[in-house]
């Protein structure tokens, strides 16, 4: 038989069953294969010469017998789980293949290395979990509704308004997501209030607040097991221990493949190393540091002024479209109904270049500058989103105050509607019935759809916005400097403006921020991580392709190991930042009296203790009830604060956190449970 | 010639870190790259790459069996003691069990991508890294202080591997 040969490797048990032989054409396939990478060595270099070919053909022939008298033998037991064990090998194999993108991502961590990859492979995990989020909401909101509950038309929350029918069908009413777009299950309004649908007396009332908890749920669960799963990786962190071993045994990237990325990665290695040794030689020498410390205290108060001019903007923009809102839509041109999406998307657009040129006067190292440089355009994207969602609080309450005139009216409209069928009556006993057409009802004003629209709004303005700036900033320009370098005075590839590099950080960051606006507006819009899925599909190839096409590697290539946590954790805090506002609006604004789900109740979560009622048994409300008992929640959160301070593990204290807010969060608002 | 036993062995090993399908449909092109050791293939800009060749290979020959342990070390999936092992290997250009103050100066120099430096440059990279690494003062890195330079290194992981894919 074959002698045993050592293996290179070292996690071989060394009673591995021998190998079996194998199906006759799969042997002659390989030996045919062996036999012509034979030949073609023998062609190339003169290693194999006559006597060995001889001697392979000799052992070829030994096998091939033992083969014939195998076959003749039955099968042994061992076959049938080598058999299970390839079934299972060839699923692995599958699985692997379905990951979506992998050849693509591949390529680009090729051609880029892991930094920039590391953003797509942001964006795919994000697919997933939006993904999940568009499930929830697709199969227990939206589809439920549209095939078990009335139709459109049936009801006046589910038909436009006289008023509107002319226009409703149009591409700029429908753009806007008003008319047609806005009384139909995408929106809350659509939603009726009856507890039970369809003849399987589906509970959509509770499944969709059910829905919204269990996707902010979901989302906390997800975010924070990717930074577990991380943190493991990064345990080294700030560690200068061994700074000079590792610069010089882990900088190459061995995932490169392309020679262009190698020149640069030497370019930037050299720099490293450069740079490295002279902050050794300048960390003891101090320089004037009066005045560089007025330097940054400069730049940090050109960063306040910025940061405070555009939220001004953005809360001058809201209350301008608050105005335009009530005037005729036909009198508005373009800029005035997209002003206020098209001011934040610019805003997000330039401000992060302002913030580069006020670095400049900081003289920080590269990747101190860049953390200052992240955190700002974290600061003003997070007090965008904040002045806007006050802006919308405002709008809010004002419609809120508008829907008390509209009860009132209503009444008196209806008084008016019944004198009127009397009089009509007056003369015969018989005529047609009490009718009215549901577009001829006055309607209040839905400010739970007038919410969710302008979060799908803004969401649409902003892929518009990034798609538009993708073309315009990298492809256009890619093909200016391609095209115009040969009747050009300076060389235009390598001076300005020269190829654009792939901005990670900017990505990112507006990959996290467009995802705290799905968190905040999917509440109110059930459509909304539909929106997001084509979003990101159609953002994967069209970056992939922009990347691929017109962006080069960046000349300073920084490590995305230590970044991978710190952009989680940012995903976390907006996240937490997102929810905060929607759980305001569910437990301390009223609904609407006459659209959605919850109409006609004082708050949303009643329907909590409505289903309790009537569905459970009267056993189990009594107990639930108890449970919400001040003292009994009191008791408990002591209880998880003690096994907090018991607790190492950052995932158990970081889950334990969360339900401690939940639970005080819990007994602040009494009565969810009655 | 150890060529005609490899294909048996393959299907029964059961402790790959890389799928097998993947792995052959690349493992011509592979061969035929990776065996020689002079500057051969553009896609091949890895600066070690004559030291991978060396440190995976037998007899200064490349079996298909040498190739499918070189994708395992470098595969995802392979354990961070495995790579720092082979990475020690790779490392150590002289062969020697260590890697000296020569090995170290080679290894820079691989880096910068040039052959001349300045030789301040290279003596303070050299003397920084062994006052970092080098605990027991002999001037060289053994395999327990390579290792346990990089076992907190974040970046060890990410950049010691190599994909094995057809595209």
């Amino acid at each position: 038989m074959r002698p045993k040969r050592k293996r290179t490797r070292d996690v071989i048990n060394e009673d591995d069953p021998e190998p079996e032989p194998e199906d006759e054409e799969t042997r002659k396939a390989r030996e045919k294969e062996r036999r012509r990478r034979l030949k073609r060595g023998a062609e190339e270099e003169e290693e194999i010469d006559e006597e060995e070919l001889e001697r392979l053909k000799a052992e070829l022939d030994e096998k091939r017998q033992m083969i014939a008298t195998v076959k003749c033998k039955p099968w042994k037991m061992e076959k049938k789980i080598e058999k299970w064990a390839k079934f299972l090998r060839d699923f692995e194999n599958f699985k692997a293949a379905c990951v979506p993108w992998e050849n693509k991502i591949k390529a680009i961590e090729s051609q880029f290395g892991s930094s920039v990859a590391s953003y797509f492979l942001f964006l795919r995990w994000m697919y997933g979990v939006n993904m999940v989020l568009f499930i929830l909401t697709f199969s227990l909101i939206m589809l439920p509704e549209y095939l078990w509950g009335l139709p459109y038309g049936s009801l006046p929350r589910k038909t436009v308004p006289r008023a509107e029918e002319a226009s409703a069908a149009n591409f700029g009413v429908l753009y806007d997501f008003n008319g047609l777009a806005q009384y139909s299950v995408l929106f809350y309004g659509y939603y009726d209030n009856k507890r039970t649908i369809g003849w399987m007396n589906f509970r959509l009332p509770l499944s969709y607040f059910l829905v919204g908890i269990m996707c902010i749920g979901y989302s906390f669960l997800v975010v924070l097991k990717a930074m577990t799963k991380n943190i493991g990786d990064d345990g080294g962190g700030d560690d200068n221990t061994f700074n000079f071993s590792w610069k010089v045994f882990t900088s190459w990237d061995y995932l490169i493949g392309n020679p262009e990325t190698a020149d640069n990665k030497f370019n930037s290695i050299t720099m490293n190393f450069k740079e490295a040794i002279i902050e050794e030689r300048a960390a003891q020498v101090e320089e004037n540091i009066h005045l560089i410390r007025f330097l940054r205290f400069l730049a940090n108060f050109f960063v306040f002024l910025t940061l405070g001019g555009s939220g001004y903007l953005i809360f001058w923009a809201v209350k301008r479209s608050q105005e335009f809102a009530q005037q005729d839509p036909d009198t508005l041109g373009w800029w005035e109904k997209n002003e206020m999406n098209m001011v934040m998307s610019l805003l997000g657009m330039f401000c992060p270049t302002l913030f580069d040129l006020f670095a400049e006067l900081e003289d920080y190292h590269p990747l101190i500058a860049l953390k200052w440089l992240l955190g700002r355009i974290f600061a003003l994207l997070l007090g965008n989103l904040y002045v806007f969602i006050l802006a919308l609080m405002d709008e809010i309450n004002n419609k809120i105050e508008e829907e008390k005139l509209v009860k009132a009216n209503i009444t008196l409209w209806e008084a008016n509607m019944i004198k009127a069928y009397n009089a009509s009556l007056a003369g015969n006993t018989t005529g047609p019935p009490f009718f009215v057409h549901p577009a001829d009802v006055p309607r209040g004003p839905c400010w739970e759809t007038m919410v969710g629209q302008e979060f799908v709004r803004l969401t649409v303005s902003d892929v518009l916005t990034t798609y538009v700036t993708i073309l315009i900033g990298d492809f256009l320009r890619a093909c200016f400097v391609r095209f115009c370098n040969y009747c050009w005075c300076w060389d235009l590839e390598y001076g300005y403006p020269s190829y654009t590099e792939f901005d990670i950080s900017g990505n990112v960051l507006a990959l996290i921020f467009n995802q705290g606006m799905i968190w905040m507006g999917s509440f109110f819009a059930p459509s909304l991580p539909g929106i997001n899925i084509l979003r990101l599909h159609t953002s994967m190839y069209f970056q992939c392709w922009a990347v691929m096409c017109c962006n080069v590697p960046e000349a300073r290539v920084f490590k995305a190991s230590r970044s991978n946590n710190f952009y989680l954790g940012m995903l976390l805090l907006i996240l937490f930042l997102s929810t905060m506002p929607v759980l305001y609006m569910i437990v301390s604004l009223p609904p609407s009296f006459d659209c959605g789900p919850f109409s006609g109740k004082n708050r949303m979560f009643e329907v909590i203790g409505e289903t309790l009622e009537h569905d459970f048994p009267s056993w189990m409300a009594k107990i639930l009830r108890q449970l919400s008992n001040p003292g009994l929640v009191i008791a408990v959160v002591l209880v998880m604060a003690y096994v907090l301070s018991l607790l190492r593990e950052r995932a158990c204290v970081m889950f334990f956190l969360l339900l401690l807010s939940f639970s005080v969060f819990n007994s602040f608002s009494p009565g969810v449970m009655l | 010639m150890d060529k005609g036993h490899r294909e048996q062995e393959e299907e029964n090993d059961k402790d790959e870190y890389v799928t097998f399908k993947y792995f052959q449909d690349s493992f011509g092109k592979y061969l035929q790259e990776k065996t020689t050791e002079d500057n051969s293939g553009e896609s091949d800009v890895n600066p070690f790459r004559d030291r991978i060749c060396r440190v995976f290979s037998h007899n200064n020959v490349f079996s298909f069996e040498d190739v499918l342990g070189m994708a395992s070390v470098f595969s995802e999936q392979a354990c961070p003691s495995l790579k720092i092992e082979y990475a020690f290997r790779i490392y150590d250009f002289n062969e020697n069990g260590f890697i000296d103050e020569e090995d170290l100066q080679r290894i820079i120099l691989r880096l910068l991508n040039s052959n001349d430096m300045s030789e301040d440059l290279l003596t303070d990279l050299t003397s920084h890294v062994l006052n970092e690494s080098d605990l027991d003062n002999d001037n060289m890195l053994s395999f327990s202080e390579f290792e346990h330079a990089m076992a907190k290194s974040p970046d060890f992981m990410n950049s010691f591997r190599i994909h094995f894919w057809g595209c």
